[in-house]
């Protein structure tokens, strides 16, 4: 038992790259998404009996980040910063600068998205799950989170193009 | 010719039509560039939304996230070989590669360097902290001072300097006994040839003070090194309050 709890946190730290991309799609600042991540390993590892072996580890993990959000650090989010300066890259070079630019401005608008549409941009886009594994995460049907998906896409090209034309 | 919603192209853009939906919708890319120029966005978006978050997968994990998932720091151990042969043993039940975390091998590498310096030099004392000792003989660890004392005659959960953890019979026939010393050292100690050695010692899990009588069989503040060598090595159940008062008298002899 013990050694599947070893086993268990080692494949959980292989995840934590990802676990912090998806907190990253949720709250804006990175301190508060290491927050998000720190307090959701935390629950997985009191609540570890509860994963069931042989389902996605990534998909129960990202269940507790997002239940994690909702519960407790959504609310403590530094939302007086919330748009951060822009940082470092811009003396590298025209095309690195141009693509970090790029970047901020789909993270900018990912974050201006409703709490719904950016778990289903974290989930589907940035962490590639299928709509079947996304929708099991959110507990919602596969039908629902498509409209979902495709009414945050269609959110997310508005506040592009609304970026475009203010820039 | 047929149309196709939002929601069936951006399905497409993602992959996850059926193979004749799919077939349907390339086909009609084909005729009608409008259509084709929708999935394009499609999966631009997609390209575009994992391409912004991507070099965050890419940073250092910072360590207060890694931590809690951090093994206890194996400081010490009497076979070093026996850990291993359970590790690789585990691993070929598993059947699948097993990838080690940076802090496993740094246990590992604690451990052998004790394991090499005590084998090294042959009768050195390693003070585990004051009047608490472990002595080498002959490559194996035994108990010495408070910690040998304790071990002896102090029954489990009740405090002290040492406290004594889960006792119980090896399937060696040898009773073994867990404990934690007052600066959280913990360990397992089997009873073979007249001495108390060593199996493994580890240093600071900084699970906090002790719980009294609370956890009295294999407590929950034991680290789970000591525990996975108690569950390697256990026969049936840990003794009770009265085999153990009863073992005490015995010196812990079979």
């Amino acid at each position: 038992m013990m050694d599947n709890d070893n086993a268990l946190h080692e494949e959980i730290a292989t995840l934590l790259p990802r676990l912090r991309r998806f907190a990253r799609t949720l709250a804006w600042h990175r301190e508060d998404a290491d927050d998000l991540v720190q307090l959701s390993v935390e629950r997985a590892i009191v609540h570890s009996s509860s994963y069931q072996a042989g389902t996605r580890l990534d998909s129960w993990l990202f269940r507790i980040i997002k239940n994690a959000w909702i519960d407790e650090v959504r609310s403590r989010t530094r939302r007086s910063e919330l748009f951060a300066p822009e940082e470092e890259g811009e003396h590298v070079g025209d095309d690195f600068a141009e693509a970090h630019q790029q970047r901020m401005a789909v993270q900018k608008a990912v974050s201006l998205l409703s709490e719904e549409h950016r778990l289903v941009v974290g989930l589907v886009l940035v962490e590639g799950l299928p709509y079947k594994d996304a929708a099991e995460v959110l507990d919602i049907p596969v039908g629902t989170l498509t409209s979902r998906l495709a009414r945050a896409r269609t959110a997310l090209q508005e506040l592009l193009s609304e970026q475009a034309r203010t820039v | 010719m047929k149309s196709f919603s939002d929601e069936t192209l951006m399905a497409y853009a993602d992959g996850e039509l059926d193979e004749a939906t799919r077939r349907a919708v390339e086909e009609a890319m084909h005729k009608d560039a409008a259509l084709a120029r929708r999935v394009a966005r499609h999966k631009a978006m997609r390209n575009d939304v994992f391409a912004a978050f991507a070099p965050v997968a890419e940073e250092a994990v910072p360590p207060r996230l890694a931590q809690p998932l951090r093994q206890a720091t194996v400081v010490s151990l009497d076979s070093v070989r026996a850990r291993r042969e359970a590790e690789q043993q585990a691993a070929r039940k598993a059947s699948r590669s097993r990838h080690w975390s940076w802090p496993e091998w740094g246990a590992l590498a604690a451990m052998l360097m004790v394991g090499v310096m005590a084998g090294h030099y042959g009768l050195g004392m390693l003070p585990l902290e004051n009047g608490e000792t472990v002595a080498s003989r002959d490559g194996t660890l035994v108990a010495q001072g408070r910690l040998a004392t304790a071990l002896d005659q102090q029954l489990g959960g009740n405090g002290g300097p040492v406290r004594i953890g889960t006792s119980f019979l090896a399937q060696d026939n040898s009773y073994c006994r867990s404990f934690t010393t007052a600066q959280d050292m913990s360990g397992l100690a089997c009873k073979q040839g007249g001495a108390w050695k060593v199996q493994l010692a580890v240093q600071g899990q900084g699970q906090g003070k002790p719980q009294q009588g609370e956890f009295r069989q294999a407590g929950s503040e034991m680290p789970t090194p000591v525990l996975d060598a108690i569950d390697q090595r256990i026969a049936g159940q840990p003794l009770d309050a009265k085999a153990e008062q009863e073992a005490v008298q015995r010196k812990w002899q079979r």
